[in-house]
């Protein structure tokens, strides 16, 4: 029911602010990301672990991003590199999202002795530099596309903890809260029918706005060499490898994995900055 | 003031169970894994005896408890034992030797994060509704997006190979170093009036710095718009401005009253600037922290790796710790 | 409030710089006592530039190129090579005698040696080194004491070394710094780091600071012919780019380790720049798994010599090292003394037909592909690591009848799993420890030696040869021996040769005396300006 009105209050919001813009443009960004990762092996003109082509070639119409240090073909290296990028991403938020999600509603809605520990473990990790922890997680464990989800989901655990500790809070108090508890509602039903629908939107926004950053940390685990091995590639790690070949002039090895990764990440953001702006906009004289 | 004391001791205690936290996740983390340093650093050709003596020599072949206990020992003392590799020096040396790198690094980013930041900010902020406050906001959402390394390296490619204009590495050219006080290389200079070494830290430290700096200025460009364009609707400034007081004047008290929110902001920025700060040191050779631990990482040194996460766990618990006493001591409102 | 809050914020940033102020260590600058600093007047300086590091100014534990590099440069042994040669001769002693069946070498030192301050250096030294090194046990100790059982000093000029059994490689081990003399400033019971009193050499040092700079200049009191230039300054660069461009920029005369293939490739077009090229010693090589008790299809032989044919080494040198390696078909590299190009003569570059009418034989075919697991290790040999392996990976498929899956383990785990045998395939490297064909033999095919490869090849018939080359007492015999030893090792290939590094140094036009041999080491002192 809940839902189904929010639905509606968005559309007829839709029209009146610039939030739609930013959102439009994003899902336009992540929409066709996504698609090159999907369709990977139909968009990839070549194999992206096999040599096709002469080594450290600038862009031509044969390879339209150039070739690499051993003759691969850079753009099938980045549509294949999507994939490793979203699939790290997206499976990581996921998991932070299972994760932080109930701790904070129940953390929030329930408050006591376990809310004030919780707080204050996942104050001290919030606090703690996200990718300084990712890649000690992920050091220990060793590279590996498994390991990297679970490096970045537990940094971004603390942020939808908070996010959704917060909003669980506010809705608390409020009066249809309230009034539900009065009846004898019990707590999982209150939870359940009448906090989480609400706290869709804000969820919304901090998954767009979360995974706009996770998508920079994978970028940085990867570069760093915690993530991918070659021959796979990825797009941080493609930045690495690109790397010592700068000065001698070789420029398109590495502008384009990191236009990718910009692209990719601002997208995201453009989507959470643009809902957050539909949901709360700022009213300025 | 009984409030604020108990706010600033309650908040130092704090400290305590956020550092004990992560240091036990780190200890058992790191002692999980296939491989040991002791293997990766002796190489191929050492005999078994020799590899047993070293781990005992290091206590790695102590029960799991015992070590613990010896580190957290270790650690109130100020003591974060030896490095397990080359000249197995005192990790607290080491870390001292990279910190400060870390240190500049970070201060001139976070300087140049402000400065542009607020500039931007401003500019939006008295420019507001037109094109370019538009373009500012865009700006403060795609500056952080500019992913650390690859902006480092187009800046590094522009300035440092085709203009040749920059240093693309390094601190400072070997040898030119300021005599050591701080380690900090530009007060060193100042402090020994050392000209050269202080011109040559200095470019050094532009491309790093500004490649920090404008990834992280985004979220002040908003903030201080945000707050700015509050404060200039507020009706102290129309009243300024009846009055007939100079517009530089409205804005320099328009600024001072914005500014209190960008002070926590800056306490909160603070982990993400140490985080890029990472990245930053990695694309620019930067002898920093950041260098340290992945150097260490990858040899397997336990305790340098292990004495780098602690000493961040602290150092980030201390910093936020001043910042949230500083904004206590600037806002009567907070009191615990 | 706000003076408050101004005051605090002052505090707490005296406090910062004030706690950074005592916490920094001093910079290592131990001056030697009879100057205190560098010469005022315009000395004749070159400038080194390195992307090494030095880890340990002391000969009882340093066990990294670079380093002992250095150590060659400001100390030196009882014997040295010979520069420019692989050839062996006295250098602190005048003469030495070899006693009891190669059992007891007793060397006659030089009367005039000294260190760096004037303080003499007698025989007395030479057996307090070595036994302090024996002492401290530290990584490279293994050179002294799986070999001396007990060294003495008959005199002041005559030591003597009681060897656990006849090694006749024992000379080149001496010339090794574990067995350099240090000054007596070292300390005795533990590993000194940052020492910089020296040994016996032709430069002393004048300042060192960790990983920036160190500065050498000629030493005074040196027995020998004085160093060309009198004064080095060593840089350390933090990364390659930076070296080649301070090159090119004319900041250093010199570029020494380590550029990457693509930096050399562009400064040799340069004309202001020379480009050097030697072999060097360190090479490359494939690991095949022939463990008997093990599942591996490289148990068989006839698998082992397929991908023998198969490889390619102009193909690898080309794409991964553009140019920058030279092939190798033995496990004795190029330049040194019993060296035969067995693999070549065997079995040539890229054989595929060869290759697949063997894979045939083992029962493999298109529909039945081998599957072979090759292993490689991500930083440890460079960046061109993954390169090499995928390389590789496409030689051997193009056969049609292999299927090759790539995987790669970091460092510590690499070697780990090395030793548990848990690698079908692998990648390794090797620098010699000594310039002796024993060092490029033994370790990898002797069955008590080569453990540390986790695949006991053992082959009884190697054994006996390799226990006989290394005490033959003349050139000539071993000589014999190691060409059938390699023989052998190309017929059973549980190891494959690929390739050889060359040691490349850039240099300003107007540099000379550069010499560069297969000890790899730079000697700084036969380098002048013109």
């Amino acid at each position: 029911m809940e839902v189904r009105n929010l639905a509606t209050t968005i559309f007829s919001l839709i029209p009146k602010t610039e939030g739609r813009y930013m959102v439009l443009a994003g899902l336009a960004i992540v929409s066709t990301i996504l698609i090159m990762a999907i369709f990977a092996p139909f968009i990839a003109p070549y194999d992206p672990i096999k040599s096709s082509g002469e080594a450290l070639q600038p862009p031509s119409p044969k390879h339209i991003m150039g070739t690499d240090n051993l003759g691969r073909d850079l753009f099938s290296r980045i549509v294949f590199g999507s994939r490793v990028v979203l699939s790290v991403v997206l499976s990581a938020s996921l998991l932070s999202m299972v994760v932080g999600v109930p701790l904070g509603l129940i953390s929030g809605y329930f408050g006591g002795k376990l809310d004030r520990a919780l707080s204050m473990l996942m104050d001290s990790m919030y606090a703690f530099p996200g990718l300084i922890l990712a890649i000690a997680i992920a050091a220990v464990l060793g590279p590996s596309v498994v390991n990297a989800i679970v490096a970045i989901s537990v940094v971004y655990i603390p942020t939808y903890f908070r996010m959704i500790r917060g909003q669980t809070l506010s809705l608390k108090a409020q009066l249809f809260v309230e009034a539900a508890k009065a009846i004898g509602s019990p707590d999982f039903r209150i939870m359940r029918k009448y906090i989480l629908p609400n706290l869709i939107p804000t969820l919304v926004v901090v998954f767009s706005l979360s995974v706009a950053d996770a998508i920079l940390t994978e970028a940085g685990l990867s570069f760093l060499g915690f993530i991918v091995s070659a021959p796979t590639p990825d797009w941080g790690f493609e930045l690495a490898s690109g790397r010592p070949y700068l000065p001698a002039g070789y420029w398109w090895m590495i502008t384009f994995p990191g236009l990718m990764v910009m692209l990719l990440s601002l997208g995201f953001a453009l989507i959470g900055e643009g809902l957050s702006e539909i949901y709360a906009p700022r009213r300025e004289r | 003031m009984a409030s604020l004391k108990a706010y600033i001791i309650t908040r130092a205690l704090l400290v305590i169970p956020t550092v004990f936290i992560l240091l036990t996740l780190v200890f058992f983390i790191l002692r999980i894994i296939p491989g040991d340093p002791i293997t990766a650093m002796v190489g191929q050709k050492v005999p078994p005896e020799v590899l047993e003596k070293l781990r005992h020599e290091v206590g790695l072949d102590k029960p799991y408890h015992i070590q613990y206990i010896e580190y957290l020992r270790g650690v109130l003392t100020g003591d974060l034992g030896r490095s397990m590799i080359w000249g197995k020096r005192p990790v607290i040396e080491e870390i001292m030797d990279h910190f400060p790198a870390t240190l500049e690094l970070t201060i001139f980013g976070f300087i140049m994060s402000v400065l542009i930041g607020i500039v931007t900010g401003a500019v939006a902020a008295f420019k507001k509704g037109s094109k370019i406050d538009a373009s500012m906001r865009i700006y403060s959402i795609v500056a952080y997006t500019l992913f650390i390394p690859w902006f480092g390296m187009l800046l590094q490619m522009f300035f440092g190979v085709y203009l040749k204009l920059l240093p693309i590495g390094g601190r400072i050219t070997p040898g030119n170093a300021p005599e050591m006080i701080t380690g900090l290389y530009v007060l060193d200079s100042i402090l020994t009036l050392n000209f050269n070494s202080l011109i040559d830290a200095l470019s050094h430290l532009i491309l790093p710095s500004l490649t920090l700096g404008i990834v992280l200025s985004g979220a002040y460009t908003r903030i201080l718009r945000n707050n700015l364009i509050d404060v200039l609707n507020q009706d102290f400034i129309t009243a300024y401005r009846a009055r007939g007081v100079s517009e530089w004047k409205v804005i320099k008290h328009a600024m001072k009253n914005a500014f209190i929110p960008v002070v926590t902001l800056m306490g909160l920025q603070f982990a993400i600037l140490l985080a890029g700060a990472v990245l930053t040191e990695t694309t620019f050779s930067w002898p920093g922290m950041g260098t340290f631990l992945i150097e260490r990482i990858e040899y397997r040194d336990y305790t340098a790796v292990q004495g780098a996460i602690v000493f961040y766990a602290v150092f980030v618990a201390l910093i936020s710790l001043i910042v949230d006493i500083v904004y206590a001591l600037l806002d009567p409102r907070i009191r615990y | 409030m706000k003076v408050k809050s101004i005051l605090a914020l002052v505090l707490i940033v005296v406090a910062t710089v004030a706690l950074l102020g005592c916490a920094q260590q001093k910079p290592e600058v131990t001056p030697t006592p009879t100057e205190t600093k560098p010469a005022e007047t315009e000395v004749e300086t070159i400038v080194i530039g390195v992307t090494d590091k030095i880890t340990e100014l002391d000969p009882a534990n340093a066990y990294d190129f670079y380093t002992w590099e250095v150590m060659y440069n400001i100390m030196g042994g009882l014997m040295r090579y010979k520069p420019g040669t692989t050839e062996l001769e006295p250098y602190l002693a005048e003469s030495y005698e070899v006693k009891e069946n190669g059992t007891v070498y007793i060397f006659h030192l030089r009367k005039d040696l000294k260190f760096a301050d004037g303080t003499p250096c007698t025989a007395h030294d030479v057996v307090r080194s070595i036994k302090r090194v024996m002492k401290i046990s530290g990584d490279p100790s293994w050179l002294v004491t799986d070999f001396v059982k007990d060294v003495e000093a008959l005199d002041d000029y005559t030591v003597k070394f009681i060897l656990k059994k006849p090694a006749s490689y024992f000379l080149a081990l001496v010339a090794t710094p574990p067995y350099f003399p240090v000054h007596p400033n070292y300390n005795p019971d533990k590993i000194d780091p940052d020492q910089t009193a020296g040994g016996v050499g032709p430069y002393k040092i004048v300042k060192w600071v960790r990983d920036q700079e160190l500065i050498l200049e000629e030493n005074p009191y040196f027995f020998g012919e004085k160093p060309k230039t009198k004064r080095i300054i060593i840089r350390f660069y933090k990364d390659a780019t930076t070296l080649r461009l301070a090159i090119e920029r004319g900041e250093i005369d010199i570029a020494w380790r380590t550029l990457t293939p693509v930096d050399i490739k562009t400064l040799k077009q340069n004309p202001e720049l020379k480009v050097i090229e030697a072999p060097g010693g360190f090479i490359r090589y494939l690991v095949l798994n022939a463990n008997e008790t093990k599942d591996y299809p490289t148990k068989d032989k006839r698998v082992r010599q397929a991908i023998a044919y198969a490889i390619d080494r102009k193909d690898i040198i080309e794409r991964v090292y553009m140019g920058t390696m030279d092939p190798l078909y033995s496990l004795v590299p190029n330049g040194m003394w019993s060296h035969v190009d067995v693999f070549k003569e065997k079995y040539g570059d890229g054989n595929i037909e060869k290759a697949r009418e063997l894979l045939a034989e083992a029962g493999y075919s298109e529909d039945n592909k081998l599957k072979l697991e090759l292993w490689w290790t991500p930083t440890h040999y460079g960046d061109t690591e993954k390169d090499l392996a995928q390389v590789l990976k496409e030689q051997l498929e193009k056969t049609g009848m292999i299927e090759v899956e790539l995987k790669s383990a970091e460092w510590s785990t690499y070697v780990d799993y090395a030793r548990k045998g848990m690698m079908m395939a692998s990648l390794f490297g090797w620098y010699p420890d000594y310039l002796d064909p024993d060092d490029y033999t033994t370790p990898f095919l002797k069955s008590d030696a080569n453990n540390w490869l986790g695949y006991p090849y053992s082959n009884p018939e190697l054994d006996k040869l390799l226990e006989k080359a290394q005490v033959a007492q003349t050139k000539e015999e071993r000589e014999q021996l190691y060409k059938q030893i390699q023989e052998i090792l190309a017929e059973d290939t549980p190891i494959i040769p690929l390739v050889q590094g060359k040691l490349t140094i850039v240099a300003k036009k107007n540099i000379e005396g550069i010499v560069l041999d297969p000890t790899m080491i730079l000697k700084y002192y036969t380098i002048y300006k013109t």
